[in-house]
């Protein structure tokens, strides 16, 4: 339990810089996006009036997402930011619903370290888990990482985040004028009339302003990491308290599964919402 | 002084938890008691009641869980030779646990005035979640940045001196003090905002609007905590 918390790092050198990274998260990420593909793909293989099952889902997420964000932002501009919303909203849900899957690779290992032990193969068991030597071919697969959700990591959340961040600012610049825009922002509470404007540094709501749009996309980014990351927690250490014993099931159920769907439609709701203030 | 380090965090642990675990039982008590006064009323929207009581739960426990998150996080920690290490921690417990109890207790308030609105008017159901998630979700900010902070005191490492002793110690209290008002604020706006939807659904667009604009105001209390809990930590 002293791992709590650690992530395996990589760490490369690009033109004298040292980039540290999460592998496993990339590759998780890129696996949701396969997913939300090839998931897409089955569904819209062939297209029917009549939906089947896979169909019926995405016209579903697809519906309620669509009358929420037209009815929210307008019908040309909601029309316009969709797209973005719903593939925010796939993404983020297949992400935080990808951690349900438990680590395969371990898990066949173990049942060969299990098999391996009855024959008598050089294999200890002790705390709930198997030691194998390290010359057996499968002691590499005991060791596998398990299965994150890229959510998990909060590089992810604050790329999003910042990504709904910068989709507002362009949008309220480009919706009221750079210089209305730089107004509003300068002259928050105070309007300062005419050629005032230009002495903006000296209004102290200015810089709170700022303080005020960085801690946007903090909030918004911890908001849907803290519940992930804590999610997760509670699954691991309360599994362990409990010996692996069915109890997973049901946290993962509502962890996984339920505040999974929850936070991805919160975080959605709040770059809608974030958008509209741009208006 | 491993020993010492490691009582703190044990110390830390506790207090985030026991002071975290306030806010969110008393919002969702709110939650399910105007559901259950709403069932009384409309004993046939049973299923939708129970179904948005539970949402509404769930998303108002965020404040414990992030309590739960730090707290076993500290838990878990081993010694260390560092005595500051020690201070970061009970810093962390006390940052995450009294930042917990506003919007614990915040994100209910919306929540009980949606559970109302439904009893009132099932039909509007739909609307009525809605304003209601974003409400909550905006109401946590203030926990988030206790979490925030929380988290970069646990990872936080600095030369041992008596004066950042009591800089650490005194970060932990701006911020989770600092979290107490605004939570509870934002919370006023959203049910009061959740109310009018109830009443006019018709008007959410403006309203949501309306109730954002209000929660940031009252967040910058927050940001002045923040602000100055950031200061102490890496400035003093």
């Amino acid at each position: 339990m002293d791992q709590l918390g650690k992530v395996t790092l990589s760490t490369i050198t690009l033109l004298g810089h040292q980039i540290t990274f999460n592998p496993i998260t990339f590759i998780m990420t890129w696996i949701s996006m396969a997913l939300i593909l090839f998931l897409a793909y089955i569904a819209t293989k062939n297209l029917k009036v009549i939906p089947g099952k896979a169909q019926s889902i995405f016209e579903l997420i697809h519906d309620f997402l669509y009358e929420i964000t037209v009815s929210t932002l307008g019908e040309k501009d909601g029309r316009k930011y969709f797209p973005f919303i719903l593939t925010l909203f796939v993404f983020i849900l297949l992400a935080n619903w990808i951690g349900i899957f438990p680590n395969v690779f371990q898990f066949g290992a173990m049942l060969i370290a299990g098999i391996h032990k009855i024959f008598g193969g050089p294999v200890e068991f002790a705390n709930m888990a198997f030691s194998v030597s390290p010359d057996v071919w499968y002691s590499g697969l005991l060791k596998a990482p398990g299965i994150q959700e890229p959510t998990r990591s909060v590089n992810t959340d604050l790329a999003l985040a910042i990504l709904v961040f910068i989709a507002c600012q362009a949008y309220g610049i480009k919706n009221k004028g750079i210089l209305q825009y730089i107004r509003n922002f300068a002259d928050d509470p105070f309007p300062m009339k005419g050629p005032l404007i230009l002495l903006f540094f000296i209004n102290p709501f200015f810089y709170l302003n700022l303080i005020g749009l960085v801690a946007n996309v903090v909030s918004h980014s911890f908001r849907l990491f803290g519940n992930i990351f804590g999610g997760f927690m509670i699954v691991v250490i309360v599994s362990w308290l409990t010996k692996f014993f069915l109890v997973p099931v049901g946290l993962l159920a509502f962890f996984g599964l339920f505040a999974g769907l929850v936070q991805a439609f919160v975080f959605t709701m709040l770059a809608v919402t974030y958008i509209q203030q741009q208006q | 002084m491993i020993e010492f380090v490691k009582i703190c965090s044990v110390l830390g642990s506790g207090i985030a938890m026991g002071m975290g675990a306030i806010g969110s039982a008393i919002g969702e008590g709110m939650i399910a008691m105007k559901a259950v006064q709403s069932l009384g009323r409309q004993p046939q929207a049973s299923g939708k009641i129970v179904r948005i009581m539970i949402i509404a739960q769930a998303v108002t426990e965020t404040a414990a869980i992030f309590a739960l998150v730090v707290s076993l996080l500290l838990l878990f920690q081993s010694g260390s030779e560092a005595v500051l290490k020690g201070y970061t921690f009970i810093a962390a417990g006390i940052a995450i646990g009294f930042g917990t109890i506003g919007a614990g207790f915040g994100a209910g308030l919306p929540g009980s005035a949606a559970m109302e609105g439904i009893g009132k008017q099932p039909e509007n159901s739909d609307v009525l979640t809605i304003q209601m998630i974003i409400g909550q979700a905006v109401t946590q900010t203030s926990t988030i940045f206790a979490l925030t902070v929380a988290l970069i005191l646990v990872m936080y490492q600095a030369p041992y001196s008596f004066l950042k002793i009591f800089a650490i110690l005194g970060a932990g209290f701006a911020m989770g003090f600092g979290a107490v008002g605004p939570g509870i604020g934002d919370g006023l706006v959203a049910m009061n905002a959740n109310k009018a939807v109830a009443k006019d659904p018709k008007h959410m667009g403006l309203l949501t609007r309306t109730m954002i604009i209000g929660q940031a105001i009252t967040e910058t209390t927050d940001i002045y905590a923040m602000v100055v809990t950031l200061i102490l930590i890496f400035v003093v």
